[in-house]
């Protein structure tokens, strides 16, 4: 869950630190670190891409009103 | 009237057990000929204008039609009401289907009507621009309430029919472009009296439970009745109020449903919609693939741009230094030169000498010769011994560093 929440928020990092890099007033030091984060995000969201795989699920409310999620399959036309 | 009507119904309440009377009561007349209408006239179509249309607490509706020279009495019962849009408004021109009849305890003759359909632009059109007033009234259409979409949701919910082509769709959209995003569908009726209710219902479930961070409300296409909920101004408020950001996917013949003008983002499909909520996996891979492009050139310029700027410092170090090497083997030269200048040798190869005393001191001025006493004439290429004859007064004895002219 967390792993696919960070999908978007490393998108916005990644925006981040190319547009640092690309700005000349970086220490050296500090653009190699930048550097590292990036291409660990890249390889963390690429990875996300491609094992994630999300689920499909139906919401059953009780008399009560409480929720429950219960998994389901529908036949589409994709196969 | 026609008189084998009148017997023949007069015969049936004979058949009955009823005598038929010499002397009639008013129910009796009443009642007798509301059973003639009924009984020869079919239910029909009625085209006229309405009029005075007033809709009674318990649901039932009574109004007037008119044509240039008549007038009718018209009733619809609660039920048949029910499914009314809207009341229509002063003289709007319709078609009733019917029948008529009389009402016996007023003795009145009246149309019942079973269904109203508009002419022209129709109720459904009417019922529709009042709603939209009634919403834009209160600010719900503003597009300053529109609320982006997340760019990136983990989880998408669906209110819509389990049972419909939409929610088929909107999974395979999504598994193609997002395969990484979970769906919730909150089951909702899209059609029927109940659909209002239902998807009202949904959106509020969904809105409690917060799970979804976008929420696509719709059905497949449809003709304009099966819309009818997605143009409930209940329904429109219900997505309005939602704390969710709300794509509406009502596929559909007309130009746009109350649904739509209040949804964050409408798409004409469920199809689309879904494409509207999710981002493209292609897409993302392309971004992150620029994204790592960019980054290893922005790397790569940054050190190459570093490395630039110490070669240029290296050349001018060197520059700088191999300046001052030279400035100082300049000024060697230069001062080894002077020294030369400065130094005697030079002046004695001119032909001038210089006279020492035993101690090799120099006889600078000409009393310090003692008549008799020896000395040495330095000159440039060896030394000369020497004695001095005599001393002459001359002017000399200037005191000068300058050697003295050999005599």
């Amino acid at each position: 869950m967390s792993k696919k929440l960070s999908l978007g928020k490393a998108i916005g990092r990644l925006e981040e630190i190319v547009e640092n890099l690309e700005r000349e007033e970086l220490e050296l030091e500090d653009a190699l670190r930048l550097f590292d984060e990036g291409l660990e995000l890249i390889r963390n969201a690429e990875r996300d891409l491609i094992e994630s795989e999300g689920r499909l699920k139906q919401v059953l409310v009780d008399r009560r009103g409480r929720q429950r999620q219960v998994d389901i399959e529908l036949e589409t036309d994709e196969t | 009237m026609n008189q084998d009507l009148f017997f023949q119904a007069a015969n049936t309440r004979a058949l009955g057990g009823d005598r038929v009377p010499d002397v009639w009561s008013v129910s009796q007349v009443n009642a007798l000929a509301r059973e003639l209408l009924e009984g020869s006239l079919p239910p029909l179509w009625v085209a006229g204008e309405v009029s005075g249309f007033k809709r009674y607490p318990a649901g039932h509706c009574f109004f007037t039609l008119k044509d240039r020279t008549s007038q009718l009495s018209c009733v619809m019962w609660r039920e048949a009401a029910q499914t009314l849009p809207a009341e229509p408004p002063e003289g709007l021109a319709v078609h009733a289907f019917g029948y008529p009849t009389v009402y016996e305890r007023a003795g009145r003759f009246q149309f019942v009507v079973r269904e109203l359909s508009a002419r022209g632009e129709g109720l459904w059109r009417i019922a529709f621009e009042r709603a939209r007033r009634r919403l834009a009234a209160d600010g719900l259409l503003d597009p300053a309430r529109k609320r982006s979409l997340p760019g990136f949701p983990t989880c998408v919910g669906v209110v819509t029919s389990l049972e419909g082509a939409a929610i088929r769709d909107i999974v395979s959209v999504v598994r193609r472009r997002a395969p990484w995003t979970d769906i919730l569908v909150y089951p909702a009726r899209v059609q029927g009296d109940d659909a209002a209710g239902s998807i009202i219902a949904a959106l509020e479930q969904a809105g409690a439970a917060a799970r979804a961070e976008v929420l696509i409300v719709g059905r497949g296409g449809g003709s304009l009745e099966d819309l009818h909920a997605f143009n409930d101004e209940r329904v429109a408020r219900a997505i309005a109020r939602s704390p969710l950001p709300v794509v509406s996917a009502v596929g559909h013949e007309m130009d746009v449903t109350l649904t739509d003008l209040v949804a964050d983002q409408r798409a004409p499909t469920p199809s689309a919609a879904a494409e509207l909520a999710v981002p493209d996996v292609q897409r993302l891979r392309a971004e992150l693939s620029s994204a790592g492009t960019r980054l290893v050139r922005a790397l790569r310029s940054r050190t190459v741009r570093d490395f630039q700027r110490l070669a240029r410092f290296e050349e001018r170090l060197s520059a700088a230094v191999s300046r001052r090497i030279l400035d100082r083997r300049q000024a060697l030269l230069g001062l080894q030169q002077r020294l030369e200048a400065l130094g005697p040798m030079a002046v004695l190869r001119r032909g001038y000498a210089l006279a020492l005393d035993g101690e090799g001191r120099i006889l600078r001025t000409a009393t310090a010769f003692r008549p008799g006493g020896e000395f040495t004439l330095r000159l440039w290429d060896g030394g000369v011994r020497a004695r001095t004859e005599t001393v002459a007064g001359e002017d000399g004895g200037r005191d000068t560093d300058t050697p003295a002219p050999a005599s």
